[in-house]
């Protein structure tokens, strides 16, 4: 056992803190001008685009891990880039796809974005002919995903997609309509299929990106709210002097490093892992990170006091980022109700109550 | 990066296993005092003669000198073996006595406490002096080429069998707190020495308080320079956190092995989100066993662990408070009338926060030395 990161791995997550410092949001009016264009040409120069595409020249088995490390900087920098959405999930399933695609490429190469189609409650990839979707993390796409019962991956094009109405202001969320019965398939094209095995393996690399970027988030607000409590003074002393602040601080602190364990887990199970334990380690990761991810964006709001409710001030970019990153893919309660009943099946339910259930 | 075992440690690790499962059927639970003295000490012989004693202590400090993984390789497997607790407090009186002993010091001690031979106990904190070890009042007062001891001791485990004590204590009264301390190495059949065992509130006497009253010891009994207590308290004592988490992650798995047998043939309640809260308890556990992997190895042995330490600390704390919040909800009124085990492992989970340094001093050492907070 040896779990630690590769040199190139730690000058891998150095290159993406520069970058993502050099293209992040300190204020919130920021957004509004944030240049998604020149953002994916900086991320694209250092190669961070193609991290989901297999690449026997580079370490093949580690994929998800460097993709995390990449997304872990970019949230902790509250970048509206999709990096998640179009270099983390959609390249990965692309790659994942029987037949190589043009459009794989030109992800690969920062030419084109792209993002997958959500389930409307974004607990799972959406299937083509099912009801209404929401393509996540779409700032800037020119295309989005989704599949099909039978395992095809479809897209099409993310032009004339309404924006939809969300909390989080960091990315930007597009709504499917579901269309009427006949033509639902208008407007999709095959890309290519993916096996059932490598769908497992694609929702735990999808589940461990969703981790790291909780920890980017986590680690961003915790940033935050250190730094306010060195300068903000009252009662004549900085609040972080003050033992009631710092035990707040030092509890998210064990959060968040409790948190990126985790992800390092989660993410090198994605790549290493037969996928049923793969998706096991990912999905409880996830169960553990949606739960400390609220705790510590709250405790960055309660750190800033008055402030950390006003719109100017950056504590709810993380906030917002992190409650729905909580619920991207399935939020704890799902996640653990998965792992319950792969653990547990049925059992654990007294006779009487089977009776009773049996009765109902 | 990789979770699984390289193949030396994949070895390591299958003959533990044979050697576990040969040798922990004969250390049954102990119920005496005496028993658990006995037992105490043959598992230490046994661990020894086999090669498991102080595995990640460098050669030189009598050890075997492998990396801190395998430390937690030998604290998983007798965990999950449930054999009995490992030998405590190994890398730190080994690395204090080779560090900080004369020539004739590490011949009297540093053998018989790696093999067994000579059971020892620490004697820290007194009663006025928890959290605020430095403001302990036991003196010793040089008179001749004696110390002659008084004041009280707590918190002492296995004092009240021990054959020595690590005994950390005022030589200058007149001293700044700090600096006034020194460590002596006291013989426990001393005159003027008496140990009593404390009874926890499971009932079970786990701790000792030690009194001193006008005990003479030999001025050869000091380790290191008068003054040098401190120093040596906190060098050596730092490299204690690590390694044993992992055995306390391993007890945390039988614990839900039980839990989960017991789920699953109804013994335990039901109600709605049950299977949930146990499937959290996994999480959890999980959580921590991932973390401790990646703190031991960053660890190098060379290296007193840093303020760091004191997260893994919190997590670990935080996590077998809630794992038995968990388990004694799903057990119910039983856990509170007929289950002897899960009533003393409950107690433990209290102890937790307390022991080691409370989680409240380990929160400002977070607050101050890991995040850079001021200082009041």
């Amino acid at each position: 056992m040896d779990v630690r990161l590769s040199e190139e791995q730690r000058m891998l997550a150095a290159t993406a803190a520069a970058v993502a410092a050099s293209i992040g949001v300190r204020q919130p009016a920021e957004l509004e001008t944030f240049d998604v264009d020149r953002a994916w040409s900086r991320l694209a120069r250092t190669g961070v685009l193609a991290l989901g595409v297999p690449d026997a020249e580079v370490d093949e088995e580690a994929g998800t891990l460097h993709l995390a490390l990449v997304a872990e900087q970019l949230a902790r920098h509250a970048v509206p880039a999709p990096y998640l959405g179009s270099a983390g999930l959609a390249t990965s399933l692309l790659a994942a796809c029987d037949r190589s695609d043009d459009l794989l490429k030109s992800l690969a190469d920062g030419e084109v974005r792209a993002t997958v189609c959500l389930t409307a409650d974004l607990s799972s990839i959406a299937e083509v002919q099912s009801g209404d979707a929401i393509a996540y993390d779409a700032l800037g796409v020119h295309q989005v995903l989704a599949i099909t019962t039978d395992g095809a991956v479809m897209a099409r094009e993310a032009r004339g997609l309404a924006e939809a109405v969300q909390f989080d202001p960091t990315r930007l969320a597009l709504a499917l309509k579901a269309d009427a019965a006949d033509g639902r398939l208008a407007g999709w094209s095959a890309c290519g299929r993916v096996s059932a095995e490598f769908m497992q393996r694609w929702r735990a690399r999808a589940l461990a990106l969703v981790c790291a970027d909780m920890v980017g988030a986590m680690q961003g607000a915790l940033d935050l709210m250190v730094s306010y409590a060195k300068v903000r003074r009252q009662f004549g002393a900085p609040i972080g002097s003050f033992q009631a602040i710092q035990h707040l601080c030092a509890d998210q602190a064990v959060h968040v490093e409790a948190a990126r364990s985790y992800l390092w887990f989660a993410a090198w199970a994605a790549d290493r892992e037969p996928p049923e334990e793969a998706l096991r380690a990912a999905a409880s990761a996830k169960a553990y990170c949606s739960d400390v991810a609220r705790r510590v964006g709250e405790a960055c709001v309660q750190v800033h006091g008055g402030i950390g409710i006003t719109w100017e001030c950056q504590v709810h970019l993380y906030l917002k980022r992190l409650l729905v990153d909580a619920v991207l893919l399935g939020d704890a309660v799902d996640q653990l109700e998965r792992l319950a009943s792969q653990r547990y099946g049925g059992q654990g339910l007294r006779q009487v109550d089977r009776t009773e259930r049996m009765e109902a | 990066m990789d979770y699984n075992d390289s193949p030396d440690e994949a070895r390591f690790r299958a003959d533990l296993r044979r050697f576990l499962a040969e040798t922990v059927p004969q250390f049954p639970a102990p119920t005496t005092v005496e028993e658990r003295k006995q037992t105490r000490q043959r598992w230490h012989q046994a661990l020894h003669a086999a090669g498991y004693v102080g595995v990640s202590i460098p050669a030189r400090f009598g050890g075997h000198g492998m990396a801190p993984v395998y430390e937690a390789i030998l604290n998983e497997e007798v965990g999950r073996s449930r054999g009995p607790e490992l030998p405590r407090a190994t890398g730190y009186l080994a690395r204090a006595l080779a560090l900080y002993g004369t020539a004739e010091q590490r011949e009297a001690y540093l053998d018989g406490f790696i093999s067994g031979r000579a059971l020892w106990c620490q004697g820290f904190s007194e009663p006025d002096a928890g959290s605020d070890l430095a403001s302990l009042r036991t003196t010793a007062i040089s008179d001749g080429d004696a110390y002659v001891l008084n004041g009280q001791k707590v918190w002492n485990g296995g004092a009240d069998y021990a054959d020595y004590c690590f005994l950390l204590c005022r030589t200058d009264p007149g001293a700044e707190k700090h600096s006034g301390l020194s460590v002596l190495l006291i013989d426990m059949k001393t005159p003027g020495v008496l140990a009593r065992p404390i009874r926890k509130i499971s009932g079970r006497p786990d701790f000792a308080e030690i009194f001193f009253t006008d005990a003479r010891v030999s001025a050869s009994s000091r380790l290191g320079a008068e003054g040098q207590g401190w120093e040596i308290a906190m060098s050596t004592l730092s490299y204690e956190r690590g390694p044993s988490d992992a055995g306390f992650i391993a007890k945390y798995q039988s614990l839900l092995e039980d839990v989960d047998a017991a789920f699953r043939n109804g013994r335990l309640r039901s109600f709605p989100g049950a299977s949930r809260q146990l499937a959290r308890a996994h999480v959890i556990v999980e959580a921590l066993l991932r973390h401790v992997q990646r703190s031991l190895s960053a660890r190098d042995p060379e290296v007193p662990p840093g303020p760091e330490a004191s997260i893994d600390k919190l997590l670990m704390t935080k996590t077998e408070q809630e794992l038995l919040h968990i388990i004694t909800e799903l057990t119910g009124s039983h856990a509170w009338l007929d289950d002897d085990d899960l009533q003393n492992n409950y107690v433990w989970s209290r102890a937790a926060s307390i022991y080691g340094g409370a989680e409240q001093i380990q929160r400002t050492i977070v607050a101050q030395r890991v995040l850079g907070l001021p200082r009041k």
